[in-house]
């Protein structure tokens, strides 16, 4: 069992999760923030423990989504390819998941959907958030705890 | 590995299942020239079988022809009806005309429930072959049992007990092996011990034995009685396979290997009953997998071949 993703597996491994929904029919849209978003992002190469959620894109039949919502678990289809993923290529039970919405309590910040550069992978659309900002925060050295990728800056409820 | 992995590792099971099928039919049928199996033969198992690779042995047909006329009676109506969902499509439809060969040219109106006359053209192309049933091969013993005690639970796990090497066995392995609903399988197997013809023991959970030597007289098994096998479950795998390899033809190396996964974890009986030790599913990532099936089915058919006969 692996306790970790490495920076070339992420892709792999999500764009293998929209094979195994596509093949049963199925489609999801998911924005993933944190290390995971990170990678995809070119931002860092390091390895991450998990794939965090923080949203669900909403569906449309002609094109990427354009609003999303806050899950407070993951959808049952993609709970069901997740789990076999996790079988296929020994990864941890936990490697997709909605943890950092705390339940579904988390908020948005405004124009979050906006931000969110969506790519195909079969029947999955992966959509980590962007930030224009970002690169010149990084080359300062600054933190990167406001970026959207990242999981602070967003507001939870009580 | 080709994008054809599945497929070409549902041939290697359908070729040795097909020899298997041959000692199976020489065990219980005289025409059959091939070296006669040894291990007990489960008759609906059996027919279910052929008709399914009947397609690729069309000399099937004669022989389950012959067999409708001479042993129809001697096979279970309820359990074909059991097994036969757990079978290929083609299975299912033949089964419609073995059972009207069972009712007309076997006599037994049991059959007629499931039966479908045949067509003109079909019924043109057939040869007759004489019916020459055996039962008293130790093949045969299933069916020897029933001939003595009737068509039934009872013969059906005596045979099975008997064919455990004297081992015990529980309600639930009981039921999986002679695939019967659970409720009357514990009835039968405690009227069996209530006559003394198995030994119930205070297992827990509880289990019961044939002790070979109590039947040796009478059904004249010798040092080395017949072996139950379980072919029903081998058979199924191998269906599913045949068929998840028929979907699977032009999907990702990935997404087979998966699909593979799917089928072991299904049918992991197929293996551990019949003593192949398969390798965990998690044994390779992703596609890698796809070799590890591929050794671990081909392990199976040479048991099929060489071993469980």
């Amino acid at each position: 069992m692996k306790d970790t993703l490495q920076p070339a597996e992420i892709r792999s491994t999500l764009s293998r999760l929209g094979e195994l929904l596509a093949q049963h029919g199925e489609q999801a849209a998911i924005v993933v923030v944190g290390g995971a978003a990170l990678n995809l992002l070119g931002v860092v190469s390091r390895a991450t423990v998990d794939v965090d959620v923080i949203a669900l894109g909403v569906e449309r039949a002609d094109g990427p989504p354009q609003s999303v919502t806050v899950p407070d678990a993951l959808p049952p289809v993609l709970e069901d390819a997740g789990r076999r993923l996790s079988r296929d290529l020994g990864l941890g039970p936990g490697w997709l998941n909605t943890t950092v919405t705390s339940g579904g309590r988390l908020i948005l910040p405004p124009g979050f959907a906006a931000r969110v550069t969506w790519t195909r992978h079969g029947g999955l659309w992966l959509g980590p958030p962007r930030a224009p900002s970002l690169g010149a925060r990084v080359a300062r050295g600054g933190p990167l705890g406001t970026h959207p990728g990242c999981r602070g800056g967003f507001l939870q409820t009580a | 590995m080709p994008s054809s992995a599945l497929a070409s590792s549902a041939r290697t099971l359908r070729r040795a299942l097909i020899e298997a099928l041959w000692a199976q039919w020489s065990g219980i049928e005289a025409w059959p020239a091939g070296k006669p199996a040894r291990s007990i033969v489960d008759p609906e198992a059996l027919v279910l079988a052929s008709l399914w690779l009947e397609g690729e042995e069309p000399r099937f047909w004669r022989l389950l022809r012959s067999w409708a006329a001479g042993g129809a009676r001697y096979l279970s109506v309820q359990r074909m009806k059991n097994l036969a969902p757990h079978y290929p499509g083609r299975a299912r439809d033949r089964l419609a005309d073995f059972s009207w060969e069972c009712a007309e040219r076997g006599g037994d109106a049991r059959w007629r429930s499931l039966a479908r006359a045949p067509t003109r053209a079909v019924r043109k192309r057939m040869r007759e072959l004489e019916p020459s049933p055996r039962f008293q091969t130790p093949s045969a013993l299933l069916l020897r049992l029933r001939i003595g005690l009737g068509v039934g639970i009872k013969a059906d796990v005596l045979a099975f007990l008997l064919g455990s090497a004297g081992g015990s066995r529980t309600m639930r392995e009981i039921t999986q092996a002679t695939g019967y609903f659970r409720r009357a399988v514990a009835r039968g197997v405690e009227e069996l011990a209530t006559a003394g013809f198995v030994l119930a023991r205070t297992t827990a959970p509880a289990s019961y034995r044939a002790l070979p030597q109590q039947w040796d007289a009478l059904l004249n098994l010798g040092s080395s009685p017949p072996i139950w096998w379980y072919w029903d479950a081998l058979f199924r795998f191998a269906g599913a396979l045949d068929q998840a390899a028929t979907e699977a033809a032009d999907r990702t190396p990935f997404l087979q290997a998966s699909l593979a996964r799917d089928l072991m974890e299904g049918h992991a009986g197929a293996f551990e009953l019949n003593a192949v030790r398969a390798r965990p599913l998690t044994s390779a990532s992703g596609e890698r997998y796809l070799q590890v099936f591929a050794e671990d089915v081909a392990e199976l058919a040479e048991r099929a071949r060489r071993q469980m006969v």
